[in-house]
């Protein structure tokens, strides 16, 4: 077997996995790729109904509702709109009301979205306004300055 | 491809020999395109993790506090009403505080109509006091916030954080943490 | 004081490498003295890097980074991995494995003195990029600018032991590719002879171990702490660990080739230096801040800019070095149709092509909101129906790859593996017929035995067994293949066959799972030193004498104020049973099991791996 031809097919072989790679991403990205949008992005008249997309703001201080102990219902907000969102399942560590979140799911009707998934973000140097109470509270907070 | 050492087929072809040098230009390229579009991204100042802010556009709370220094000195909402205010929370036991305080006599030097309220966060006064000696003050007014029920008005969640009030009594600006020279330079000036 | 000393060994270790790397140019050294200086730089970064941990361990909160991250009730291994669990400490942490690495490169005997000299000048200007951005942007030696006396604490779900080995097993992997990428570059500069390609098989061997160790290890950590029942999210974070360690396999398969006669040297020189670009790309996708990431880490737009730039000149240096530097020619690359080299030359190009198709996933989001100012996100069921149709083909090549010959085109015993193939597909398809029927459960366990049974034929048809260390280094290849069989039938089945059942419950209670009763004993809290656990108690299959006890539940951090969940996991050979504790409405609590169905085999397949690595190594 010639060397011209043995090149000729590695070429060929790698331009077939190539395309049949981009063909595979491009159908993909289509498919499986979810938007992100705050709440007053969302043009209530063009809602698609079971499009996966995902939500980020606020938890709305006093929205949070525990149906069960499992079902929940809460409202996120940007403060400019809010959306009622229902979640089944388990809320991460870290989600309060007032807190950032972000979720993931799809509208199941005009007003409703559920979440499937749930995110909540917390900053690690950031600094809880209630810590100097723990701090003190066990007695090892002594301060001084030079 | 760059598998393909062997020359001997192809010596004489030039053009295979172009083909060849953009093959290996290839890696350059992208390196070059995802180099761009990731600062274009990190000078956008873009941060995937902020959520927007709950009081935005919002009148300012009502709120009373008294003076630090002199507890008949009483500072309200309609004080500061018509004109334009950075608020401040800090304490005294708050670290990150200490990181953006050199910034507030920065602030007060370029902009000396800009009226600087602080707010003394659940802080001994004796504490706020010595804090405030020994890193300066920069506030107009430092009101004392005990309780913490000024906070609870204005939403903070934790030290420092840092408003903007326009001239009609609305906060336009509203900043978790302590602010940098990049906030400061991006975000709170261009408002002025 | 130890930040005092930390900070100046860490300046004087950087001044003493560009004392090195100027040596080329103006100062002359002897070897001896060249190599002790390589060895007293590596020494001094350590030194570095230790009196940061001694701060910690001691909890010296007049350092600003130990005050921030540390607090004197944690126990002493979260004190010591404290160290590496921020930014500062992790950067510091990186450079000091990158001098380890070049110390013991310094005592490599078998290469030539001139080569070692320049692969080690590589190193230090490496040293040096880092070691300024370390100075500069995130120096872990700050003085706290007020006296205190207890810290801040450290993000409580860092405090788990998987998590507080993960950083430095890791990074011995990300970096350990700088060593390779320093190997390759000089090699461009001085191909005398074929040694040196040795030498970067050992060497990218090491990190490639390394790298599969710290990436199981983060998604173990993930699977149980997480408490979301998986173990791989295709989370960017995951996915910048997975794009150097596919590169490193496809690396460490073409040096395979030197063995064969045909070095492909140039493949060789771009695949290293393609390793170790991707491993600065992850460091600075992570501390950048720019991915929005489940595991969230503290972004700062400055740092960002410097890693990418530091990233820029690494990667950019490397390729340009690679376009006017060519290798020079080496032997003809015969690819006989079935033989190794083109099995492998397939293997590569499929394996580059899934890290490419990774690499665009994850930078996808951040073109798209440049360019159209719409936020996206990619999960995971655009990698899984990438990546994983990419992989197959290179999936079904591997398992009769080694027994392919370097020259000829000859199988041997080619139609026992026919036969077997046939038989195995029919058991399979039977088998997954009875239990409902999945085309990817069927491909992939089809796959996963058919790898497992191919290189078992191969190793007793074609090598007489004994137990010495000669026989376990030739039929290495076939065990590493085990152990990918094992890993992908785990994957498989863990993925494709997993149950979850919800049960809103009240203390006291009996549900069935899997056949088998669970009670719900109880729900206790308790104090520990530096958090509270809340635990719910079940007893697992109560009709047998020896139930098993599963405690499922959350930590509180009152420190930090933060809660984390604790899943309680019963392992079995052949599955795991996983509980996770939810909410509470009144009396009633919610509680999620899930069946994850062979997820052992995950482990077991990536520590055949990693021994693979090892006597990889010993063997040349």
């Amino acid at each position: 077997m010639s060397l011209r031809f043995q090149r000729l097919l590695l070429i060929m072989l790698t331009l077939v996995i190539i395309l049949s790679a981009v063909l595979l991403i491009l159908y993909n990205a289509r498919e499986n790729v979810s938007y992100f949008y705050t709440p007053s992005e969302i043009d209530k008249s063009e809602i698609t109904i079971n499009k996966i997309i995902r939500i980020g703001g606020f938890v709305e201080n006093d929205s949070f509702n525990k149906i069960s102990s499992s079902k929940f219902k809460f409202r996120i907000t940007d403060e400019k709109a809010s959306i009622l969102v229902t979640f089944n399942g388990i809320l991460p560590d870290l989600f309060r009301e007032g807190q950032g979140a972000v979720i993931e799911g799809a509208f199941v009707d005009n007003d409703i979205f559920n979440a499937t998934n749930v995110f909540a973000k917390h900053d690690e140097n950031y600094m809880p306004a209630s810590i100097k109470e723990d701090l003190k509270g066990t007695g090892y907070w002594n301060k001084k300055y030079k | 491809m760059a598998w393909s050492d062997n020359n001997d087929v192809f010596r004489f072809n030039s053009s295979y020999k172009k083909m060849r040098r953009i093959f290996i230009l290839t890696p350059l390229i992208v390196l070059l395109i995802i180099c761009t579009f990731l600062l274009t991204y990190l000078l956008s100042g873009k941060d995937p993790n902020k959520p927007p802010s709950a009081l935005l556009n919002k009148d300012v709370p009502i709120f009373e506090s008294s003076s630090l220094y002199n507890s008949m000195e009483i500072i309200k909402t309609i004080d500061i009403k018509n004109k334009k205010t950075l608020i401040n929370f800090f304490a005294s036991w708050c670290s990150p505080c200490k990181i953006e305080h050199p910034l507030f006599f920065e602030i007060r030097k370029k902009y000396p109509e800009l009226y600087l309220l602080g707010f003394n966060h659940k802080d001994p006064t004796a504490d706020a006091k010595e804090y405030l000696e020994n890193d300066g003050n920069p506030y107009d007014f430092v009101g004392v916030d005990a309780d913490g029920l000024i906070a609870l008005e204005f939403g903070v969640f934790g030290l420092p954080e840092t408003y903007l009030i326009n001239d009609d009594g609305k906060i336009i600006f509203k900043f978790m943490g302590p602010i940098t020279k990049d906030v400061l330079k991006n975000e709170i000036e261009p408002l002025l | 004081m130890s930040s005092l000393v930390g900070f100046l060994s860490l300046v004087f270790a950087i001044g003493i490498n560009f004392y090195l790397f100027l040596s080329r140019y103006i100062f002359k050294f002897q070897k001896h003295k060249f190599n002790l200086f390589v060895r007293f730089s590596s020494l001094l970064t350590l030194l570095s890097f230790f009196s940061l941990m001694y701060a910690y361990v001691v909890s010296d909160f007049s350092n600003y980074n130990v005050f921030q991250n540390s607090h004197s009730n944690k126990p002493l291994i979260y004190k010591i991995s404290g160290t590496w669990g921020n930014h500062e400490g992790s950067m510091l942490l990186w450079l000091s494995i990158l001098s380890i690495f070049s110390f013991f490169f310094s005592f490599t005997k078998n290469i030539e003195e001139s080569f070692q000299r320049l692969t080690l000048i590589i190193q230090s200007l490496l040293h040096i990029l880092f070691g300024l951005f370390i100075v500069f942007t995130s120096n872990p030696f700050l003085v706290n600018s007020i006296l205190v006396n207890e810290g801040l604490g450290l993000n409580p779900i860092l405090q788990d032991p998987g998590l507080a080995v993960h950083p430095p097993i890791l990074y011995g992997g990300y970096v350990g590719y700088s060593i390779v990428f320093s190997i390759a570059i000089a090699g461009l500069f001085q191909d005398r002879d074929d040694e040196w390609l040795y030498v970067a098989k050992k060497w990218s061997l090491i990190s490639w171990t390394f790298l599969t160790g710290g990436i199981a290890l983060g998604s173990y950590w993930a699977y149980y702490e997480l408490g979301w029942g998986g173990w791989w999210f295709w989370d960017p974070v995951e996915n910048i660990s997975l794009m150097p360690w596919i590169a490193g396999l496809a690396l460490v398969h073409s040096l395979m080739m030197v063995r064969g006669e045909q070095a492909i040297k140039k493949w060789i020189v771009f695949l290293s230096i393609l390793c170790f670009s991707l491993s600065v790309f992850g460091t600075f996708l992570v501390r950048s801040g720019i991915l929005t990431s489940v595991h969230s880490f503290a972004a700062d737009a400055s740092r960002g800019i410097f890693i990418l730039l530091i990233f820029f000149i690494v990667t950019g240096f490397g390729f340009l070095v690679f376009l006017l530097k060519e290798p020079k020619k080496s032997n003809t690359l015969n690819l006989l149709f079935i033989n190794k080299v083109s099995a492998i030359v397939i293997n590569n190009i499929l394996m580059i092509i899934a890290t490419l198709t990774i690499l665009l996933g994850t930078i996808y989001p951040i073109i798209i909101e440049v360019l159209y100012n719409k936020r996206i996100s990619v999960g995971g069921p655009y990698f899984n129906a990438t990546v994983i149709p990419i992989m197959i083909p290179g999936f079904l090549l591997m398992s009769i790859a080694p027994i392919l010959s370097w020259q000829t085109n000859k199988i041997q015993n080619s139609k026992k593996y026919v036969i077997g193939f046939f038989i195995l597909s029919i058991m399979v398809l039977i088998q997954s017929y009875f239990l409902d029927f999945n085309t990817w459960g069927f491909i992939g366990i089809l796959l996963g035995f058919w790898i497992i049974f191919a290189s078992i034929i191969a190793i007793f048809s074609s090598y007489k067994v004994k137990f010495t260390i000669k026989f376990f280094q030739i039929v290495n290849p076939h065990i590493a293949h085990i152990g990918v069989g094992i890993a992908i039938i785990g994957i498989t089945c863990s993925s494709v066959f997993q149950n979850e059942l919800d049960f809103n419950i009240n203390e006291g209670d009996k549900f069935n799972v899997n056949g088998k009763t669970v009670l719900f004993e109880k729900i206790e809290t308790t104090n520990q030193i530096n958090f509270q656990a809340l635990r719910a108690k079940f007893l697992f299959d109560i009709e047998k004498n020896q139930s098993k006890k599963i405690e499922a539940g959350k930590n509180y951090y009152p420190v930090s104020k933060m809660i984390t969940s604790e899943a309680g996991i019963l392992h079995q050979w052949n599955k795991d049973i996983y509980f996770i504790l939810g909410d509470q409405k009144n009396d009633e609590w919610f509680v999620k099991v899930l069946i994850n169905p062979f997820v052992s085999f995950i482990w077991l397949g990536v520590i055949i791996m990693m021994y693979s690595g090892l006597i990889a190594v010993t063997r040349r």
